[in-house]
This record gives structure tokens, C-alpha cells and sequence, in this order.
């Protein structure tokens, strides 16, 4: 029985080879350099010029797919956030991003206490969980009019307006800095509603397809800066010094898209001289 | 064992059997498929059911009977099941697509088009560097001929504009290709992302040995599918 190489799905082929480039980098990482962008610097200089003891909203849209290209970030604006003595109101407006808050504060809290030794982050002191927000855009509006009237009761069920940390936060004027964590899908309300509305400072945590959306309202300094895909987490963690999974990611993207790139070049050569022979056309 | 990594197990299980799509879709593949869609519909659903009940529900008994405005149009868009009661959903969807759209629109023409406006106005105002003035006369130009080419009247488009429309096409294009190229990196990052969390180190050995029982399993349901 012979086996007619021309019978086997092409497709299927490379996306093999290309699950196996990518697993290299991340059983045995490389060093690949690594240029800081302009969004990356701005999302840092950004975060870095919060004020100490500032109130932040944090809006979590991140799920399961893109958690791993984007929780370093998260984590790591937590971190910071919380080292200048930041309080944080976490929330979101997606149900999917409710459980992924759990991980960002708890594995946020290991990061922290590593780097400050004796220092704990509390409940209702370094921040709060509101949890699910229904309504998208009219719920957000909502929320920066009258949070407390929109959320009653905290994830826990305590009621907000026992909440010590919330005592003098109700709208949007008492947020002045959001971190906006974005999934797949843009979702320009937050600039729409907060910082255009409230003249808050606005940073955006996105996977790397958003980059022409916030390109626009970067240029505009309606987002102060962008965390793009695991590539913006690799340059947010050699930026703070908090060094973390990213990296590898972006060694497995970069060689991923070389490959790419090279089946591109073959396919389209191959091709060519497919129409030259009189072939294909 | 605590819970988490069972979790792990379960995710990396889940994660391979669509991976087996890689040799053919087969009952493995569709079991995490719609266990991916049954277990996101119900957690939609209680997440949901939680925020109305606490807080238009509790919100009614709490002394805000303007919620059971809400409450009963919300009610109403289940009237969507039945198809002489449909007509009733319209009022909920009605006050949702109004309030939605009147807040959008009220900010877009500051945040979507003022603001862009002023950014390519800017560095003709200022006088800036010959860069940012190259980078705002590009842009400009872009916006027109975009524009211009989405101008379909056809009376009022004269034959001069060609190139310009061109122009626009053009300007489109590259713009439609600097998209694709970021989605398609966004799926490779996804797919990377994925696999790093099978080759965690604490799982790695555990996702090897599925990976090869579940390419032998499929492998073998492929062979008997074969000699039926």
C-alpha cells in the first residue's frame, strides 16, 4: 500500500509543525530582544504618576482565553497600584471576568508581599470587589452616577455603603484613575463614558488585535497608555522590574510568526511557480 | 490533590481534546466543545439571575419600588418565546436600545470624532515637527479620499475623483491588512498562551500522557470508523 503525500491536508500539516515551534520557547526558553513601544511606556509613566493613596477603578473584561496573554499585566498594574498605596474597586462588566479578578488579587497579593516583606493588603482597605455590573454601557454611566445606589452589596454581600473604603466614593469624580482591562472585543464606552465625562485618567490592558482601535485614542491622550497582548506584558514587567510569564510568551509569538512568515514566502513561491509552469492559476 | 489542580487537569483534558481537531473532528473534540458551551450558558445565567435578584429584587424590599419597572420589562422579553405575546418584548427591548443609544451618541461626537478631529488639526496649528506635520497632511488625506470613496451618489461624483477614491482604496486596504495581521497574531497568542498552560511544569507529564491517550483513542474510534 503506498501513502500519496498530495492526499494530505496541507492546512492541518502546518498547523502542527507551527504547535510544535511554539512549544520550544516555552519548554526551553530563548532570548529574543525586546523594544519597549510607545504604548507600554505610556501605560507605565501613566501608572507610575498616580498619586499615592489615589482611588482606582479596576474593570476586568479578561477570561479564560486571554487570560494568559494578559493576566502579568493585570497582576503587575495591581502590584504597583497597591505599592503606592493605592485603593482599588474591582469590577466588571462581563460576567466571564468575575472569577479571573479572584486570581489577579490573589496571586497579585503573592507578588506583593514577596516584594514588601511584613506588608499585608486587607479587604476594605487596599480594595474592594463589586463584582458583576450588568448593562454594559448604560450600566456604566449608571455606575460612575451612583455607585452605591447601582451595587447595594459587595461580592460578599456586605452592603456598600458600609464599605470603610467607599465612605467618600460614589461617582465617577471620586475615581480618578481607571485601569481598563479589555478582552476581545473593543469597547470604547469606558473612554466614552469615564474619561470623556469625568476627565479621569484612563489606561487599557488589550490583546494585541485592539492596537489600531487604541492607537486612535491614544493619539488623542483619551488613553493614557496600553498593556497590547502578552508583547505589551513582557515590556510592562522588564519596565517595573517585576520579571514574570510573558517573556516566554512573546519568544513563542516572535518565533511563531517567523515560521509563519517563512510558510507565507514558500506557499506564495510555490505558487508562482505553479502559474510560471502553466498549472495553476 | 486540592481543587485547583484537579481544575488544572480538567482545563489541559478539555484543551487537548480540541487540540485533537489537529487529526479530524471527532466525539472527543465535540464533548469539550459543548462542554465549553453548556458550563459558559449556565454560568451566564446564575451570574445574571444573582445581580437582577440582588439588586432589583432585594431592591424592590429595600424600598425602591421603581425597580419593579425593570423587574416586569424585563420579564416581558421572555414574551419573545411565544408568538402572539412577542410583541409585548418590543417595550423592554425598545427602552434598552433607546437608553443605550442616547448615552452612546451624546459622548461619540466628543470621543469619536471631535477629538480625532482636533489630533489632525494639531500639528498644523502648532507648527510641530515636519514629521507630525507629514503624519497629520497623511491622515487628513486618508480621512478625504476614504471618505470620498464612500460617496455613492453617483451624480455628484465626478470623474477627476478617481484617483482619489483610489487613494482611499487603497489607504483601506492597508488599514484591512494591518487588521488581519493583528487578529491572526491574537490567535497564535491565544493558541500560545493555551499551550503554555499545558506545559506548566506542574502538569507537563500529566498533559503528555493525555495528549498521547487521546490521539490513541481518536486514532482508534478513526480505524474503526474506517472498517465500518
Amino acid at each position: 500500500m503506498s501513502f500519496d503525500f498530495r492526499k494530505i491536508d496541507r492546512r492541518r500539516v502546518l498547523y502542527v509543525i507551527q504547535l510544535i515551534v511554539m512549544s520550544v520557547p516555552l519548554i526551553y526558553p530563548i532570548a529574543i530582544p525586546l523594544p519597549i513601544d510607545k504604548y507600554s511606556r505610556g501605560y507605565h509613566e501613566a501608572v507610575e504618576a498616580v498619586p499615592e493613596g489615589t482611588v482606582v477603578g479596576y474593570c476586568n473584561f479578561i477570561s479564560g482565553g486571554q487570560w494568559p496573554l494578559l493576566e502579568s499585566g493585570a497582576k503587575r498594574t495591581v502590584v504597583r497600584l497597591w505599592e503606592k498605596d493605592c485603593k482599588i474597586i474591582f469590577f466588571a462588566f462581563a460576567d466571564v471576568g468575575v472569577p479571573f479578578i479572584d486570581l489577579i488579587i490573589e496571586e497579585a497579593i503573592q507578588i506583593y508581599e514577596s516584594r514588601n516583606p511584613g506588608e499585608t493588603i486587607e479587604y476594605d482597605v487596599d480594595y474592594v470587589r463589586l463584582g458583576y455590573i450588568a448593562g454594559l454601557e448604560t450600566g456604566f454611566a449608571e455606575f460612575l452616577r451612583d455607585m452605591k445606589g447601582l451595587v447595594p452589596i459587595d461580592y460578599f454581600g456586605t452592603p456598600t455603603t458600609s464599605l470603610k473604603m467607599l465612605e467618600n466614593v460614589n461617582t465617577g469624580n471620586d475615581i480618578p484613575f481607571m485601569v481598563w482591562a479589555e478582552s476581545g472585543t473593543p469597547a470604547p464606552y469606558g473612554i466614552r463614558q469615564y474619561q470623556e465625562t469625568y476627565g479621569g485618567t484612563m489606561v487599557e490592558i488589550v490583546v494585541g488585535m485592539l492596537l489600531p482601535t487604541i492607537s486612535v485614542y491614544f493619539e488623542t491622550g483619551q488613553v493614557a497608555g496600553a498593556i497590547l497582548g502578552s508583547a505589551g506584558c513582557a515590556q510592562y514587567e522588564y519596565l517595573t522590574g517585576m520579571t514574570g510569564p510573558a517573556l516566554r510568551l512573546v519568544n513563542a509569538l516572535s518565533l511563531t510568526t517567523v515560521m509563519v512568515l517563512v510558510a507565507l514566502i514558500v506557499g506564495n513561491i510555490e505558487h508562482l511557480y505553479g502559474v510560471l509552469k502553466g498549472g495553476k492559476k | 490533590m486540592d481543587l485547583a489542580f484537579i481544575g488544572q487537569l480538567v482545563a489541559a483534558f478539555l484543551m487537548i481534546c480540541v487540540f485533537s481537531l489537529l487529526y479530524k473532528e471527532n466525539p472527543l473534540s465535540r464533548v469539550a466543545e459543548h462542554a465549553l458551551i453548556g458550563v459558559a450558558a449556565g454560568y451566564t445565567f446564575v451570574t445574571n439571575f444573582w445581580f437582577i435578584f440582588n439588586t432589583g429584587v432585594k431592591g424592590v424590599f429595600n424600598g425602591n419600588p421603581q425597580y419593579v419597572i425593570a423587574l416586569v420589562l424585563g420579564a416581558l422579553l421572555f414574551t419573545n418565546l411565544s408568538k402572539r405575546w412577542s410583541w409585548l418584548s418590543r417595550y423592554g427591548l425598545a427602552l434598552v436600545t433607546g437608553t443605550g443609544v442616547a448615552l452612546a451618541i451624546s459622548r461619540v461626537v466628543l470621543t469619536d470624532i471631535f477629538n480625532q478631529m482636533v489630533v489632525v488639526a494639531e500639528p498644523f496649528l502648532s507648527l510641530s515637527s515636519p514629521v507630525q506635520i507629514f503624519n497629520s497632511v497623511l491622515m487628513l488625506a486618508i480621512t478625504v479620499s476614504v471618505l470620498s470613496y464612500f460617496l455613492f451618489t453617483a451624480k455628484a461624483r465626478p470623474k477627476q475623483m478617481g484617483p482619489v477614491n483610489k487613494f482611499g482604496r487603497y489607504a483601506m486596504m492597508v488599514s484591512f491588512g494591518v487588521a488581519y495581521g493583528t487578529t491572526s497574531t491574537y490567535r497564535i497568542n491565544m493558541a500560545i498562551g493555551r499551550l503554555d498552560a499545558l506545559l506548566d511544569p506542574s502538569i507537563r507529564i500529566f498533559s503528555y500522557v493525555m495528549a498521547a491517550a487521546v490521539l490513541a483513542a481518536v486514532i482508534y474510534w478513526d480505524l474503526r470508523l474506517r472498517n465500518k
